[in-house]
């Protein structure tokens, strides 16, 4: 399970960056891998949504540094999973996971800046001795450098997240589960009021309100 | 003239190979690279070099959109001198980008995020057979229009140019963006009711 975590992050770095980007790599389907493997539901799509929420409007356009969080949620909550017993403090997880999340997502974005700059490199030194654009060669240096990079960065990613188990054990997750719990919802709603665009568009936002109303009644 | 016309053989390689465009993204052309090795299928072997070597320059872009300045480019490349040819891709560039950029992460990907969050929420954050059925769908209609925009940027981009970029200002299109838009709404206000719900019990 460890080896085939580590390596689908490197293809989910892969597929959310570089090749393809049909929301494959997407936390909320990933997850979906998650449940296959028995994983607690409410852990793993609690962690999918608030990630999901929370970098819903990023536009990963030109050379910003885009927050690479569909790669840092696989590894984070796989591992979590594995290393930890989440039974009595999934909320807790939850909350750790989703604050892990945010800083391996720049971390990750970083390594995917470093690999452009070493791909623009390839480029121009195999140009160089070919005289002519190898675009096949290219592709594959470039898909194997994204795919060794994002391996390596979840394995090491696993070294972290064991030696937190090694010097704490379960005695890491030391909060309240219901405080936990109400956090997480209300930065749910608070994530989910960030869409609400323009005023003259509130009515459908009313009209969705009203509609969970009558389905919570019935 | 390098090419002569675009066959659906072709149309059908140019959308493989943008989905790897990305690869050769770089911090100096951007999709510069990307751009010529979409449009080599449309090139004979003999001219092949020759088309490289002229045409890779800087060119920015966004990996849904850029095929609709792929078609507009082997369209003027057929039908005007280099130089022109130079010029609207610069205006392509900038244009493509921008629109791509945000009707791809500001209208449709948040659409199909909130409808898989949406799911999710009204599921209790656990999914039976049926939503998983009907997330696997969403994900199957997403890769669909995935492919569906590539292929009529193509195809439209060959057909018309430059003029392929009026598509976007459409009244059609823009009513049907705005539908999209209420719809992601819509789905927002029931999701936050529900989770007040959660909260409250």
């Amino acid at each position: 399970m460890l080896i085939f975590i580590i390596f689908l992050s490197g293809i989910i770095l892969l597929e959310s960056r570089e090749v393809y980007q049909g929301m494959l790599s997407q936390p909320l389907i990933t997850s979906l891998i998650l449940l296959l493997f028995n994983y607690d539901p409410v852990f793993v799509l609690l962690t999918a949504t608030m990630t999901e929420l929370f970098y819903i409007n990023r536009v990963p356009s030109g050379a910003v540094l885009y927050p690479e969080y569909s790669f840092a949620f696989f590894p984070i909550v796989g591992f979590f999973g594995l290393i930890f017993n989440l039974d009595e403090s999934t909320y807790q997880a939850v909350l750790f996971s989703f604050l892990l999340i945010l800083p391996v997502s720049i971390l990750a974005s970083r390594i995917i800046y470093l690999k452009r700059k070493i791909m623009r490199k390839i480029i121009s030194k195999r140009f160089e001795v070919d005289k002519i654009y190898n675009f096949k060669h290219l592709i594959l240096i470039s898909a194997l450098l994204t795919l060794f990079l994002g391996t390596l960065f979840s394995f090491f990613l696993f070294l972290f997240l064991k030696s937190i188990w090694f010097f704490w054990g379960n005695s890491f997750f030391i909060l309240n589960e219901i405080w936990c719990k109400n956090i997480i919802f209300i930065l749910l709603i608070f994530l989910l009021f960030r869409l609400i665009p323009e005023k003259k568009e509130f009515i459908y936002l009313i009209l969705g309100m009203l509609a969970a109303g009558i389905y919570i009644i019935i | 003239m390098a090419i002569s016309k675009i066959s659906i053989k072709n149309i059908l390689k140019i959308i493989f190979r943008t989905y790897v465009i990305r690869l050769l993204y770089n911090y100096k052309n951007m999709f510069g690279e990307g751009l010529c090795y979409c449009t080599i299928p449309c090139h004979d072997d003999k001219n092949q070099k020759r088309f490289i070597r002229e045409n890779i320059a800087f060119f920015n872009s966004n990996e849904y959109v850029v095929s609709y300045a792929i078609g507009a480019f082997l369209k003027m490349e057929q039908e005007e001198t280099i130089e022109d040819t130079y010029k609207v891709m610069s205006m392509f560039s900038s244009s493509t980008g921008a629109i791509g950029d945000r009707l791809a992460y500001k209208v449709f990907y948040p659409l199909f995020i909130v409808m898989l969050s949406f799911i999710v929420i009204s599921g209790d954050f656990s999914l039976n057979k049926v939503e998983i059925g009907i997330i696997l769908f969403i994900l199957f209609i997403y890769n669909l229009f995935n492919f569906f925009v590539r292929y009529i940027g193509i195809k439209h981009g060959y057909e018309r140019g430059k003029k392929v970029m009026f598509e976007f200002k459409n009244k059609k299109f823009i009513i049907f963006v705005g539908i999209i838009k209420r719809v992601k709404l819509f789905m927002v206000g029931f999701s936050i009711v529900l989770l007040l719900s959660y909260l409250l019990n």
